[in-house]
Order: C-alpha cells, then structure tokens, then sequence
C-alpha cells in the first residue's frame, strides 16, 4: 500500500504559501513646457476691485521675485477632473446625472471623512476602494471614512522668465527660447486689464423696456444722481449711484510658456496606466484659473519629456505631448468597464 | 558602517510645520514604498517585519541626525477647496437639489500654509551607515520633503551622499555638547543648556502616544552654537 505523501509545514512553506502581491514601483515623471493659448487669469487675491494673479517667491540675483504661477493644486485638480471623467466616461455613467453627493465629492474633490472611522482598518476595503476607483491610489482621498494618501506629486507651473531661470531644466529653457526668443523679465508677462459690468439702467433704449412706473423711478434717480454729482453731495452721490461695476484684473499674457512637471510612484501597469491618462485627459484640455467664460485659462503643451526616476536613475525621454490621449488609457478603461456594474452599487452607496 | 554626511538640494520653497526631518523615518519610509507597504506602526501586526535600513544603532535609536536647516525666507501659501457644483449639475441625480457650500462635507474652504525657502537651498543629515544603500534608497523614493508635497512643495533636485570625518565625541547624534536628534537627557555627551520638548524616540515620529521629555535640536528656532561658531571661523 503506497503510504499518502505528507508535507511538514515549515515557516518556509508557510511563507510560499502565502506571497504577496508582485510589485514593480516606478517613478514616473512627466515635464512640460506649456503655452498660454489665451491670457491665463490665476487669481490668489484682491486688493479692492483689483484681482491679483498668484504668485511665488523664487531666489534671484541675491534676492527675490515673485514669479507667477499656476498652482500645483490647480494642475493636481485638473488631473483629478480629467481621470474622474475618463472613469465615468468607462463605467457608463456620463449619460444621465447618476451621481449622489458623496460620489461627486470623491471623484472630483477627493472626498472627506464624513463620520466616526473606526480603529480598526480594513485593507481588504482598501484593496477593494483603490480596484473599484483606481485614481484614489494614485491621487489620494477619502472614501468610507478612510483616508487615502496619494502618491502622486504635480508640481507649480512657473512662468519661464529670467527669475526662474534656475529651477527650470536646461532643456525646456532651449525649447522656450527657441519657440519664443530671449527670456523677458517676469513683469513683462503680466498685463492689468479693466472690465466694466453695465448699468442697463443708463442706457436709454433699455429703459423703454421698463414699466411706466419703473421708469418714472429710475429716471427720478438719475436726476437725483445728476444734481447730487453737481452739488457735489458725496452721500447723496453715493445713494443714487448707478450699478456700473468697472474693476481690474492681472493676467499672464498669451503666448507666455510655463514649465511644469508631475511625479508618481506606482505599483502596477494599471496604476502606471492611471497616470498616463490623467496626465494625457488634462492637457487633451487643460483649461485653469478663472474667466474661463471670457476667453481665458487654455494651456497647450508645446514640449514634454518622460522618464522612470528610481532605475534608471533621471533618464527622461522626449515625448510628443500632443499624441498622448489616444494611445494611453487601455487599461484604465477596460478595468473601469469590466467593473461597470460594482462600481455603480459603490458610487450609489459610498461615503465619502 | 561609515560616517556620512547626506545633503539634500531643494529645489525652492519646502513645509516643515512638524519640526526638521528625520533620516531614519525617511528611510524607513522609503525601505516601505519600494515593496508597496505602508509605513508600519509599533503594535502592528507586520511591525516585527519592518523593513531594515541601512543606519547603525546604539541602545534601539539609529545613529543619524534630524535634518539640519537654516530658513532664510517666510511665506504664506494658501489651499484651497470648493465643491464641484458645475458637474453637481449636470452629473448629480435626482436626489441631489441643494448644496450647501457654507457648511458642512461641501463646505469650500482657503487654509494658509506657511512655507520657507532655507539658506543654501539645503537641508543637510549627518549618520552612520553603509552610504551607498542609502544613497540607493533616498535616490530611488524620495523626491519630495515635508508637508505639501503633493502639490510640488519641498522637491528635492538632487541627493548627496559623502563619507566625512566626524566631529568626535557624540557623532552624530551629539555635537558640542547639543543633541542633533531627539535624545534622552540620561545620553552620554548631553550637556550645557538643553532644549527640552516631549517628542518620540524612534520612526514613526509622528505617534504621539509614545511621546516623552527629550532633550530636541534647538533649530530651526535658534541657531545651535556648534553652526554659530562654525560661521565665524568661515
């Protein structure tokens, strides 16, 4: 009789017997220098009825100036946007408005601890999450009450002028001047415009369109406004003044170039694939800032360069930016659509 | 095991809101990320299988420094938050009528965020251990330090990692008599006037439940006598 085969359990089989996941981590970063298509209005404040554009502080010369900028939570927001579409877009979901509070608040805002988490965390809901949304591995979140570090890295669009000469690789300084001529100084990028929002009130044929006793009102203030400016009473001026609004604004002018890079580790072909079409949805159209409505914000990349960080080491490649939305995105999509049905129940019930 | 001086070159303005960084967490951290793991915690399961790294230890600290940085230049940053009503419209269901962005999970929000630019662009570690892992490990994962990161702040541009000659007694957690690291005040070489703060001992330094009196570096706040005495003679 044959004896039946027995196997000792060692901490060696033990440790077979359950591998992990194979893991192949990459640090990917992309660099672009970018064109303003339109003037490009990045607002970080105002001061009165003028908006200032944003700005940060860079070494030059001994000293400092202060460049301006997009941010880099504007250019990690539009990645967001840019793959939260592209998931909708996959999983069927973009036809009719389908999306709770909770789920929009995730995909284009990265969602929030909305309730008491418990001590204990479960991975597997982890693991579950990150296959169910794969940007939230990459870009970070808050899902189930549970925070979701990111491990992606978008750094600050700098304006490519003399004060950031620096902190701007020698190869995109080469394609900037080759593209636009000699650096200029920071101030010469930056023009202050002034727009005007009308009083439809002054205009006369506008007036006929009101009712007769309205008309009789806004006729009566504007000879109140009249004699008030003649007399020159400042608080009889002030009441009956009209509702024109004119106010100013900074902007970078059309045509400026930015350098700007985005950096990320991942783990798998998918996440890499994650990347690529944030990366590639974002500049497909990338739109930032403010005015978007009057013909501001549109960025075009113009240069790019691709390389792997951790091996080997600082080895980025050209790439033409303008051919990468139709050639990324294959397996983001397929593994969004293959888990189409999943991914509706978790957005429908997802606490976020 | 050598001694070694580890320098990182910043690439502009970093946040370091939560005191100078430490060389072994980030080294820890990175031994973590190359095989996908988040950084383990004492008491975890997988604590006991913690990724070494490649620093000497003396009595359960790792011989390395916190990083040592001077801020030349103060700035105020700004994050910002809003709610995506433009989608809310036109991809919000049925249920979805009124957003409240006052208050509440949809509430927008502008934090300040003080950063800095260091002199020098530098932040600068002393250690002992094999130099070219740690070259290997920082070079290949960190690219960014500090808060912020993810939105660029605190880009390291480029790693340095050299052999030096240690200043004596103490190296390289003690200098002149000044802890270079978080210590406990019993640590042989402590003397003089000591900064006393409750911290944590050993990576991750951010688990407060372990905090205790230890004497910390004076920087960034005031300039330790050993850098003051240094630039003189320079």
């Amino acid at each position: 009789m044959a004896k039946k085969a027995s196997v000792t359990v060692t901490e060696e089989t033990k440790a077979a017997d359950l591998p992990g996941p194979k893991l192949n981590m990459q640090r990917t970063r992309y660099e672009f220098v970018l064109e303003a298509e339109l003037p490009i209005a990045h607002a970080s404040e105002t001061l009165g009825n003028l908006s200032l554009i944003a700005r940060k502080e860079v070494r030059f010369d001994g000293g400092w100036a202060a460049v301006p900028v997009v941010s880099g939570d504007t250019g990690r927001h539009g990645l967001r946007e840019a793959t939260a579409y592209a998931f909708l877009d996959a999983a069927g979901l973009l036809e009719q408005g389908s999306l709770s509070e909770a789920a929009l608040r995730l995909l284009f805002a990265g969602g929030m601890v909305t309730g008491g988490g418990s001590s204990a965390v479960s991975l597997d809901q982890y693991r579950e999450l990150v296959e169910l949304v794969p940007m939230l591995g990459l870009l970070g979140g808050c899902a189930q009450n549970r925070v979701i570090s990111g491990r992606c890295n978008v750094e600050d669009a700098i304006l490519i002028c003399e004060e950031s000469r620096r902190y701007i690789p020698q190869w995109a300084i080469d394609r900037a001047i080759a593209y636009a001529g000699p650096l200029d100084t920071c101030r010469a990028h930056v023009e202050e415009v002034t727009r005007v929002r009308m009083d439809p009130m002054l205009v006369p044929e506008k007036r006929m369109l009101l009712t007769s006793c309205e008309q009789a009102r806004v006729n009566e203030r504007l000879l109140a406004s009249e004699s008030a400016a003649t007399s020159g009473d400042l608080i009889e001026r002030e009441n009956t003044k009209s509702s024109m609004m004119p106010r100013q604004h900074e902007r970078i002018k059309q045509g400026s170039l930015f350098y700007w890079a985005a950096e990320a580790r991942t783990y798998s072909p998918l996440e890499a694939d994650t990347f690529d079409t944030a990366c590639a949805g974002f500049l497909a159209n990338a739109i930032v800032g403010g005015k978007r409505s009057t013909g501001h914000g549109r960025l075009r990349a113009i240069a790019g360069k691709k390389g792997e960080l951790a091996r080997p080491k600082d080895a980025l490649a050209d790439i033409d930016p303008t051919a990468l939305a139709p050639k990324m995105g294959e397996i983001f999509k397929s593994h969004v659509a293959e888990r189409r049905d999943r991914i509706k129940s978790f957005l429908a019930s997802v606490a976020a | 095991m050598t001694p070694l001086i580890i320098r990182a070159h910043l690439d502009g303005e970093v946040s370091f809101p939560g005191g100078p960084p430490a060389l072994d967490a980030l080294l820890i951290w990175a031994a973590c990320a190359l095989v996908g793991r988040e950084t383990a915690r004492p008491g975890d399961a997988d604590w006991d299988d913690k990724p070494t790294i490649p620093l000497a230890q003396s009595s359960g600290i790792y011989l390395a420094s916190h990083g040592y940085h001077v801020p030349e230049k103060a700035h105020l940053r700004y994050v910002n938050r809003r709610f995506p009503l433009d989608e809310a419209q036109t991809l919000g269901n049925a249920k979805l009528r009124v957003v409240n962005i006052q208050g509440g999970p949809c509430k927008s929000y502008r934090l300040p965020s003080p950063t800095a630019h260091l002199e020098g662009d530098l932040v600068t570690w002393w250690a002992i251990g094999d130099g070219d892992a740690v070259r290997d490990l920082l070079e290949s994962c960190i690219g960014y330090l500090g808060k912020r990161r993810a939105t660029g702040r605190g880009r390291v541009r480029r790693w340095e990692v050299e052999r030096c000659t240690p200043w004596g007694e103490g190296f390289p957690v003690v200098r002149d008599g000044a802890p270079m690291r978080p210590l406990p005040t019993s640590w042989p070489g402590l003397r003089g006037r000591l900064t006393l703060r409750y911290g944590v001992l050993t990576p991750p330094y951010w688990e407060h439940t372990r905090e205790e009196l230890l004497a910390v570096p004076s920087w960034p706040e005031e300039r330790p006598a050993w850098d003051v005495a240094r630039e003189a003679v320079a």
